[in-house]
């Protein structure tokens, strides 16, 4: 199985037409998608305090029609239930959060880990019914760019939950 | 420290303001409600101490427009990392206005910590804010509006209100409403 490449997520996201890029260092993406936004993408990298800034920080943007993505880790993720739950689920926002699963065993679905943070990120989703997708290997990039699009269609949150490091 | 009325002083601003858009949160957005009937007001922020974030993501969006968020300290304190992330973009047209009465008034009107002792000008100055005021009395408050509404500055500005003075009953549905957000958005595309 081949890895994701961090350089097809980038052009994913520079496809779907994102201006900025909320985020809160992840060591997974930290590589080979941060670091390549902050210094070579034309998108706009945002460095928040604490992730629930940037799923409010993209509903400003979006009331000025512009597009952006946060980028955390599954433990931000947690951190931000309430504003989910606020910002985007209740208010109705198109947050789309690329989330990397912190030493997340390959080929493993996140609710089988033997991870406790990582074993009940989905059935909190699916409480909240917020719909989210896994990508782990090289080619599922290609989902973004249309969860992305469908997000701002429908003004709904989407999880991404990346599996592996990119490369 | 003296304090002021918040209603009176937030009719001061309505008073002046044209086409500036404000983020006006918990009581001050009930009683910002209550004043003012512009399609510009985006009260839209779901959770405690989220509006300076969604501030910053409209000021970031249109740097054309004035962004003015009413934030409460309860509020900022929630959110104190979105001073250090504010000061770092430093968006030269967001001003930043805490409304302090150091309690958490919509939670019964408990005090917030440390409330004798904190200053949120100092937290603001060292994370990067560009111009700081801190208001206690009207006649200065009216007549730092309209600087407030030229400036190019990202600016703070302690305004001190009295504590316990909330006469009116919260509205959530209608602050929150997805409607009226996509009615702002509306607007603010328009102008």
């Amino acid at each position: 199985m081949s890895n994701l490449t961090g350089r097809t997520i980038i052009e994913a996201l520079e496809y779907a037409g994102i201006e900025y890029v909320l985020s809160v260092p992840d060591i997974t993406t930290s590589e080979n998608v941060l670091k390549p936004l902050m210094e070579v993408s034309p998108i706009k990298v945002i460095q928040v305090c604490k992730e629930d800034e940037g799923i409010s920080i993209a509903a400003g943007l979006y009331a000025t029609n512009k597009k952006s993505v946060v980028l955390i880790q599954h433990t931000g993720l947690l951190d931000s239930i309430n504003c989910l739950r606020a910002v985007s689920m209740e208010i109705q926002n198109p947050t789309v959060l690329l989330v990397g699963l912190l030493r997340h065993e390959p080929g493993i679905q996140p609710k089988d880990s033997s991870r406790y943070g990582i074993q009940i990120i989905t059935p909190i989703l699916d409480s909240m019914n917020v719909p989210y997708s896994y990508i782990e290997k090289n080619g599922d990039e290609q989902k973004i760019s249309k969860i992305i699009e469908n997000c701002y269609k429908k003004c709904k949150p989407h999880v991404i939950l990346i599996g592996g490091e990119p490369t | 420290m003296k304090s002021i009325d918040r209603t009176e002083a937030l009719k001061l601003l309505n008073k002046q303001r044209t086409d500036e858009v404000v983020v006006p949160v918990y009581q001050a957005a009930t009683t910002w409600r209550s004043i003012s009937t512009s399609h510009l007001d985006y009260t839209f922020t779901g959770a405690m101490g989220q509006g300076s974030s969604h501030a910053l993501g409209l000021a970031l969006g249109r740097p054309d427009k004035k962004i003015i968020i009413l934030d409460g300290d309860g509020s900022l304190l929630m959110n104190l990392g979105s001073l250090v992330t504010i000061g770092n973009i430093n968006p030269s047209n967001l001003v930043h206005c805490v409304c302090i009465n150091g309690t958490y008034e919509t939670n019964g009107s408990i005090q917030i910590p440390n409330h004798q002792n904190i200053s949120f000008s100092k937290i603001a100055k060292a994370a990067g804010y560009k111009e700081i005021l801190v208001i206690d009395d009207i006649h200065s408050w009216e007549k730092t509006i309209p600087e407030l509404l030229t400036t190019n500055k990202l600016t703070f500005i302690e305004l001190h209100v009295h504590p316990g003075n909330n006469q009116l009953q919260d509205n959530f549905k209608e602050l929150y409403s997805t409607e009226q957000r996509n009615q702002f958005i509306r607007t603010l595309i328009k102008t």
